[in-house]
């Protein structure tokens, strides 16, 4: 009986083996992406307009509310899932990208990376000497060179990939769980901008994007970046633009390819390609244009005390609940709290905002729910209240009022207050034009 | 702490090395060869517990009240396990050394040492007895129930100095914290008011101001935080501190520190932390003991790691008031650009 068998030392080898495994996984990886690394063409549900049935309830975990027009088990929504087929069969508003043919669907895929590069070499690149002066813009106003464009994809797969997805379509493989989802970026609509370009080809600054991004939003699962550098917010803020110009680019043209009953045909490559091109220009047009038209309060009023914000608070009341006015309460059903579900331009599930909740996704600060007011909220069903410059002048007070009644209608004192103000302000009016505030 | 990987790669390629060569190159002249593997790996690990204060691999600098009685602790516990660990070692190696396999060896067989067991059994008792008797000081240090029944039933604690009251809320994965305001910090001058405050746990106020990630406080003031949370369980944990403390969904918890030391100085606008105060050349030297952070210390999800956060602590009260009033005009913003955004 011998002790050492020539099995002992392979033995040991193989328990050394492990160790020098170990150390070698401890030295890290590269993340850059393989070159071979494509973005993915769409093919999830595209809808032009939001649906406008209203949903009974909210999608349920791990299932986007489109998903349900080809899922499998057919109970999950209720009848919310025959309503939306109906929907999409009388309307025809609702599009599935792979029925597109197979060519069309390659063209576009080609054209698209000529447009934006691979996630490994992101760029936002027309080519073409008539382009030249676009694209000159797109790297100096809106910072889309390469190089920032390199640095926010290798940041975007660290922070941003497991919900927003490779292509920015929101359907990474954590997206689906969380309420509401992430953004879908691929639409080129962003909920909170601050510029004043009409409703639906406005576009965000950067700065809302950047602000998004170091606040993060509140009451959604779009946590703070506070901590990254600024340099790294700005790359990430450029990183996302052009997801979304390469996103967009490909939605419109997809749409357009299925209005005009052309999708099932073939068209030529060359017929594509200046299509992408063109959809795209006028894409990164809206951008640029976004960035230098801000809205900009006109009189900004001061208060000299908390009581004269809480009598403008109680005329926010009033236009907040007197339909000719705001009529805000049509949608907010007591004071939203019991506030209808509806699909917004995504297709999924949304409700207008519970105003005693204390939550403001878009920001906390007054300038953001001016803004909110004044044009709306981007994608949902919340309009503009200022569409036109004459408007602004008559109903910028009505702003500022309705701003003072959202910061001070979550906390209950406040509210008491607020409804002594509104006893003293309706004194001599009748009955029927009398408002009340619910007081909790 | 990046730079010292190449140390503990170093260190750890020799044992494997050194175990492959002695089993490898002197198969039969030692025959207990397992005994020099595990006696040299254990060796081994007693150095890199003396090495590691000297190379940086030690506790975080500790800047609270009671940060000396919880390190106190801390030692108490490492000299008993450091020396238990040295002891069952040197054991451990001399019978692999003495008892290696050996066929001519008869086995012995033994039904147990009844003295043996009472004695293994007694020791670790009592020491566990006396490390509990020991640690109630620094326990009651730590939860501070003298300053805290101070502050909820007076308002007001015994040095006459303000307090200063936050909420931290954690959820996935992000500390949001809620500071009064200028004003409702100023009525903290009157004990009743800081008391109806402590009782409600810092009721929500309209002027609120809300910021991300970073905890700001002065040098000398005690700070109270009212600890919850949105999702699951998460932990407050301030290194630097000595402070941890579970926060579980419902529940409001509070904790609180004081910090002995200041770490940021204002450059223009811009709060910088990262820095000490040298008295001697009286100015603020950038020292990266002085990088202080919080941290989830319970597994929260995926992005656990990425929840973490700066603590600021400002020289003086003048000084945190001095930011606070930035992220309040921050905060009341009504066009754009706003006053410029505080430390980042």
């Amino acid at each position: 009986m011998t002790l050492r068998s020539p099995s002992s030392r392979w033995l040991l080898l193989s328990g050394v083996l492990p160790i020098l495994l170990g150390l070698l996984a401890l030295t890290g990886c590269d993340d850059a992406y393989s070159v071979d690394i494509r973005y993915p063409l769409r093919t999830d549900w595209m809808i032009e307009k939001p649906p406008t049935l209203q949903p009974t309830r909210y999608n349920p975990p791990g299932v986007f509310p489109l998903y349900v027009l080809d899922h499998p088990d057919t109970t999950l929504f209720g009848p919310d899932r025959d309503w939306l087929i109906q929907e999409r069969d009388e309307k025809k508003n609702i599009f599935d990208p792979r029925e597109l043919q197979q060519e069309t669907k390659e063209l576009i895929s080609l054209s698209l990376r000529e447009l934006s590069g691979r996630p490994r070499h992101p760029k936002v690149d027309l080519f073409g000497s008539k382009y030249d002066e676009l694209n000159a813009k797109l790297e100096t106003q809106l910072k889309l060179d390469r190089k920032t464009l390199a640095e926010g994809a290798k940041l975007y797969r660290r922070h941003c990939l497991h919900c927003h997805g490779v292509a920015g379509d929101g359907k990474g493989p954590t997206g689906p769980w969380v309420n509401p989802p992430p953004r879908d970026y691929r639409q080129g609509i962003f909920k909170f901008t601050s510029s004043s370009q009409g409703q639906g080809e406005r576009k965000p600054r950067r700065d809302d994007l950047q602000r998004v991004l170091l606040n993060g939003i509140e009451g959604t699962s779009m946590p703070s970046f506070h901590l990254l550098k600024s340099e790294e917010i700005e790359a990430l803020v450029s990183y996302v633009i052009h997801l979304s110009i390469r996103g967009q680019a490909e939605y419109v043209t997809m749409i357009d390819l299925f209005k005009e009953e052309k999708g099932l045909a073939s068209p030529t490559g060359q017929k594509i390609y200046e299509r992408v091109r063109e959809n795209a220009e006028l894409i990164a047009n809206q951008w640029l244009k976004a960035q230098e038209s801000e809205i900009k309060p006109v009189k900004i009023p001061e208060y000299k005390s908390e009581d004269e914000r809480l009598e403008s608070a109680a005329r926010g009341f009033r236009i907040f609940s007197i339909k000719e006015q705001g009529g805000c309460i049509q949608c907010h059903l007591n004071m939203g709290r019991d506030a209808q579900f509806f699909y917004d331009a995504w297709g999924s599930v949304v409700r207008p905002r519970n105003l005693y909740l204390n939550q403001f996704r878009g920001g906390r600060r007054p300038i953001d729910i001016y803004w909110r007011i004044h044009a709306g909220i981007n994608g949902t069903g919340m309009p503009a209240l200022i569409t036109s410059d004459a408007d602004l002048q008559q109903k910028e007070d009505w702003i500022w009022d309705l701003v003072n009644f959202v910061q001070f209608a979550p906390y209950p004192d406040k509210r008491r207050a607020i409804q002594e103000k509104l006893d003293k302000l309706q004194e001599n009016m009748k009955p029927e034009q009398r408002v009340k505030l619910p007081l909790d | 702490m990046t730079q010292l990987w190449p140390i503990a790669l170093i260190g750890i390629l020799a044992v494997a090395a050194a175990g492959y060569g002695v089993y490898v190159l002197v198969p039969t002249l030692l025959r207990p060869r397992w005994a020099y593997l595990f006696g040299a790996v254990l060796a081994l690990e007693l150095a890199l517990f003396v090495v590691a204060p000297f190379v940086g691999w030690w506790l975080p600098r500790g800047v609270s009240t009671y940060s000396g009685a919880v390190d106190a602790l801390f030692y108490g516990i490492l000299a008993v396990t450091g020396v238990t660990f040295i002891g069952v070692s040197i054991v451990f190696t001399i019978i692999l050394f003495r008892f290696t396999a050996d066929p001519e060896r008869r086995s012995v067989y033994t039904h147990g040492s009844h003295k043996l067991e009472m004695i293994w059994t007694a020791v670790p008792a009592g020491i566990l007895v006396i490390l509990s008797i020991v640690q109630i000081p620094a326990w009651l240090k730590v939860k501070n129930t003298d300053w805290l029944k101070q502050a909820i039933t007076k308002g007001r604690t015994e040095d006459d100095k303000r307090f200063l009251q936050i909420e931290v809320t954690a959820r996935q994965w992000e500390w949001r914290i809620r500071y009064p305001s200028t004003k409702h910090y100023d009525e903290w001058k009157t004990p009743k008011s800081a008391l109806d405050d402590v009782r409600l746990k810092l009721p929500p106020r309209p002027d609120d101001l809300r910021f991300v990630n970073e905890i700001h406080c002065a040098k000398g003031q005690k700070v109270l935080i009212h600890l919850k949370t949105q999702d699951v369980i998460h932990s407050l944990y301030l290194p630097q501190m000595r402070l941890k403390q579970d926060a579980l969904p419902g529940k409001t918890i509070p904790v609180w520190f004081e910090a002995t030391e200041a770490n940021c100085f204002k450059e223009g606008n811009e709060w910088k932390t990262g820095f000490r105060y040298d008295d001697a050349a009286q100015q603020w030297k950038k020292d990266n003991d002085f990088q202080w952070e919080f941290a989830c210390a319970e597994f929260c999800g995926a992005r656990h790691s990425l929840m973490r956060g700066k603590v600021y602590v400002h020289a003086t009260e003048e000084d945190f008031l001095d930011w606070l009033k930035t992220v309040e005009q921050a905060q009341g913003a009504m066009t754009e650009p706003a006053p410029a955004a505080p430390s980042k």
